[in-house]
């Protein structure tokens, strides 16, 4: 199930690193800390504000001839809305769409997929732990930040969606058909003035979903940790604008998928990317760009994943954010 | 709320912390002094007042009794007292600027007006620690915790009062450099960056209806030491 990898990533990492834009837009203002292109940082809404959110994250793969028709690229776009419901508690809706595109001959997938919901809760630590408090100085904003992440899928997609051809292909569906969960943890510390790192860890789990034509798909865990470097290297503070450019390094590691009961072959693995990107700040909009290549890889069955993560030419990922 | 401040923090007027004031001691002889000598932002290191500026100051001997000192008619001005905690009131008077020049005038009969303002500056210098309560009634900086046992890179967490009320969204400066604005409580942390002296100033600009001038600038300085 190639794509069911890909489908997982794009509705939890995404949503659960949504508030990335709000370090640009405020929270740090032109001297305060960095934020990742896209692993999470610690940042929480301020209280009453709201935050929009935009994603889109592109995977063109590679291709093989023994794999034809080939996934040519899958285009995962996002919807998202914040709201800081106290200085240490925000909570976020997301509303995702995929394409999932194929060589002539293939067959394409293309629709909303599950509505998605997290809460983030922000501490520090500051000669002890702390919920995030009501106003930070710039020298609170350099103390030890972190957040846990709860986050859960609504089966609101069509699980049992059909391709042209009337078959249905969980990884190509445009929901999981139950709940899936995921638990995250994140630090971030400005190193120095201009420095800023941030880690993130996640686990995402699924259950086993029964779809229309009687197979039953378990999709593997998703475990993820990313480290983050930004670097404030531009700021102009009469038009309020900032840039710091993005290296971001991420593990992930994917179960093996259960088909009817069985370890599915050609899914599962271990993969680390690097990101090089930028984030730009402006008054109270943010925007990400990053480029994303695999550089290791040790997938299962690997010369059966084409199409799935590690197995991708570059990964394209563009956000903006506005806080309101 | 992180984000209301940190765009004070943007937006906050360089004139605010157009120049510093701190004491210096010699012996039990505090001299004011007004200049750029401890600032982040440049400018001359001292700046000569008008000893008519120079008010009054206020010194708590930290047991309990307070006194008003009032400073000779010479340059600089001097306060005489073992104090724990001397507050030196400092104003310039009115001020009007216009398309031409800025004077030190009210604004009445003047034309062409762009601003006026009223500026009325205090210094506060800790030397010995009497507890976290304001000493006067104007704009004040006083420290929640003993600020004379604290070393470098140890955080500080002031409390801005007006008339011994907590002031909330006040930028709050360290050197000059702001480094955030009051929460509603009044306070706001500040990490103590280098060695000797210290000095935290915090400003605010509210309307005025004397017909003198649009606004009142006040702003409050806070100075102690720190060993390391």
């Amino acid at each position: 199930m190639r794509f069911a990898s890909a489908f997982a990533l794009f509705l939890f990492s995404a949503p659960a690193l949504a508030h990335h834009g709000v370090a640009g837009v405020g929270a740090a203002g032109l001297n305060g800390p960095g934020a990742p292109v896209e692993s999470g940082a610690s940042t929480v809404l301020p209280e009453g504000k709201m935050l929009a959110y935009f994603k889109v994250d592109h995977a063109q793969f590679k291709t093989y001839d023994w794999a034809a028709p080939n996934a040519k690229y899958a285009r995962f776009t996002m919807l998202g809305l914040g709201y800081g419901v106290n200085s240490w508690f925000s909570a976020y809706a997301f509303v995702p769409h995929h394409a999932k595109i194929e060589e002539a001959g293939g067959l394409d997938s293309r629709g909303v997929a599950d509505v998605s919901v997290m809460g983030q809760i922000g501490f520090k630590y500051d000669r002890g732990f702390h919920l995030v408090p009501q106003n930070e100085s710039l020298d609170d904003l350099e103390d030890w930040h972190f957040s846990l992440l709860l986050g859960s899928t609504l089966p609101t997609g069509n699980a049992d969606f059909r391709l042209a051809d009337g078959s249905i292909d969980p990884g190509k569906s445009h929901g999981f058909g139950k709940p899936a969960y995921t638990l995250g943890l994140t630090a971030t510390k400005p190193l120095t003035d201009k420095l800023t790192v941030s880690f993130d860890s996640s686990m995402l789990r699924f259950q086993q979903y029964t779809y229309a034509d009687g197979q039953q798909m378990r999709f593997g865990a998703e475990n993820r940790f990313n480290t983050a470097f930004s670097y404030r290297a531009f700021t102009d503070a009469e038009a309020m604008f900032r840039f710091d450019p993005v290296v971001e390094l991420q593990y992930l590691n994917l179960g093996r998928d259960t088909e009817n009961g069985v370890g599915a072959t050609g899914t599962g693995g271990s993969v680390i990317y690097t990101l090089l990107g930028g984030r730009a700040y402006w008054r109270s909009m943010s925007f990400a760009l990053g480029y994303k290549v695999p550089v290791w890889t040790k997938l299962n069955e690997a010369d059966q994943q084409q199409g799935a993560e590690g197995k991708e030419k570059y990964r394209l990922i563009f956000s903006a954010s506005q806080l309101f | 709320m992180p984000f209301v401040p940190l765009i004070l923090i943007l937006l906050l007027p360089v004139s605010v912390y157009a120049h510093d004031l701190w004491f210096e001691k010699e012996a039990n002889v505090y001299s004011l002094y007004q200049g750029h000598r401890h600032s982040a932002h440049s400018g001359a290191e001292i700046i000569q007042y008008e000893p008519g500026a120079v008010k009054s100051a206020l010194c708590s001997d930290g047991a309990g009794k307070t006194r008003t000192l009032m400073p000779g008619k010479a340059y600089p001005a001097k306060f005489e007292g073992a104090c724990a905690v001397l507050l030196g009131s400092f104003s310039s008077g009115y001020w009007t600027k216009t398309a031409w020049e800025t004077k030190n005038v009210p604004k009445t009969g003047i034309s062409g007006v762009i601003k006026s303002w009223y500026s009325e500056e205090s210094v506060k210098v800790i030397e010995r620690w009497t507890g976290a309560t304001p000493l006067g009634s104007g704009l004040e900086i006083t420290p929640t915790t003993n600020p004379l046992t604290l070393s470098v890179g140890d955080k500080l967490t002031v409390l801005v009062t007006d008339n011994g009320k907590p002031v909330t969204g006040v930028p709050v400066a360290y050197f000059g450099d702001t480094r955030g604005a009051t929460g509603q409580d009044g306070k706001v942390s500040i990490r103590l960056r280098q060695p000797g002296m210290q000095l935290i100033e915090a400003s605010t600009e509210t309307p005025l209806s004397d017909g003198k001038a649009d606004t009142a600038i006040r702003t409050a300085s806070l100075q102690f030491e720190v060993a390391k």
